[in-house]
């Protein structure tokens, strides 16, 4: 138990300047996903993002999301598949890149909810939008990396 | 994705078996084991999921909220200015706020620990195992969970406090992953002791 929480927490030290310097160039990628699905609502038809620093900023209409609290369950993904025997071994490079691309669909799905519920609080308070979205940043992003972990992880 | 319990097996050779099959035998790519293995595996992972659910609704239901997830919260922050008043930090508090001369900072749902909590409950509780094993599971992860939980908050004001460009880094990526990576490895390891106890039961 000792050496998998030392590897875990090695794989922590790894991923978390790793992934606080790719932050910009990752939430670009999600914004790429996420804009042609957001266009689909009526509301935001015409809304532009970019991303400065580690913002993603919208426009027309206006809103500012911290890219760090869309995607943070990352640093999580990396250092419980460093904490698994052999983690470079083929079978577990796969798992880990599989489970990466389901973390990355829910980071698509995260921003559309984020921004969904951010204007309809703006509107008149609570809504579904806003419930699923709290479900999915509190409870949700961690439990989808432990779930692809333990699925991939779970002979060992 | 192929399962990691899957494991190939070489069929028994027959007396129609020609010589050719003898020097290659069929290998199939799944036994009855490994589908039981994988259906075990899905029913614990949408156990899991509903039960997560269901304590998140919990959290959303007003009445539950007001009567016990908010005077939790303020009992956690409360523990913890304690915790940094003993180690000189001079802070007040007032509900879920705790603030010093330079910094403040308000326990909210996803830094009280109680999201870890349903993590771990929902965990013990989907998994295979007797009542009194998942509650006392439950009981000891919390008591770990709320522990670190405590430091974790304490720590984040000390941040705050002296490094303000560090908190947001150890707000999300650091604690929150040594947090639920604690759910995960005590959950992980309750599984290999209810394991061991099924075995020697089995004996």
């Amino acid at each position: 138990m000792r050496r998998t929480l030392a590897k875990f927490a090695a794989g922590l030290a790894v991923a978390v300047p790793l992934w606080w310097f790719t932050l910009p160039a990752y939430s670009r990628v999600v914004v790429f996903l996420t804009a042609p699905l957001i266009h689909l609502d009526a509301q935001f038809a015409r809304a532009i993002f970019s991303v400065a620093a580690n913002r993603i900023l919208m426009r027309n209409p206006s809103l500012d999301i911290p890219a760090e609290q869309v995607t943070y369950n990352l640093v999580l993904l990396v250092a419980l598949f460093a904490s698994v025997r052999r983690p470079f071994r083929d079978q577990n490079v796969i798992a880990f890149l599989i489970s990466a691309a389901i973390v990355f669909t829910t980071h698509v799905a995260g921003l559309v909810l984020w921004i969904e519920s951010a204007f309809a609080i703006r509107a008149g308070g609570w809504s579904t939008w806003s419930a699923v979205q709290t479900l999915l940043q509190i409870v949700g992003m961690p439990a989808i990396v432990f779930a692809c972990w333990w699925a991939a992880t779970q002979k060992q | 994705m192929a399962s990691p319990l899957c494991e190939d097996r070489l069929q028994p050779v027959t007396m129609t078996t020609t010589a050719a099959e003898v020097h290659t035998p069929k290998r199939p790519r799944y036994t009855i084991r490994c589908v039981a293995a994988n259906r075990r595996q899905i029913r614990f992972l949408v156990r899991f999921a509903l039960l997560l659910i269901v304590f998140y609704a919990f959290m959303l239901y007003r009445p539950f909220e007001e009567r016990v997830i908010d005077p939790y919260t303020q009992s956690i922050a409360a523990v913890s200015a304690s915790l940094l008043n003993v180690g000189g930090a001079h802070v007040t508090r007032s509900g879920t706020l705790i603030t010093g001369r330079t910094f403040g900072v308000e326990v909210k749902n996803g830094c009280n620990g109680v999201e870890a909590l349903f993590f771990l409950a929902a965990a013990m509780i989907a998994f295979e195992a007797p009542a009194r094993w998942r509650l006392a599971g439950v009981v000891v992860g919390s008591l770990v969970i709320e522990v670190l939980n405590i430091v974790r908050v304490a720590s984040l004001y000390l941040i705050g406090a002296m490094r303000p460009d560090l908190f947001e880094t150890f707000h999300l990526a650091i604690w929150q992953t040594v947090i639920f990576g604690a759910a995960v490895f005590m959950f992980v390891y309750w599984t290999s002791r209810v394991q061991r106890l099924d075995a020697a039961n089995a004996r």
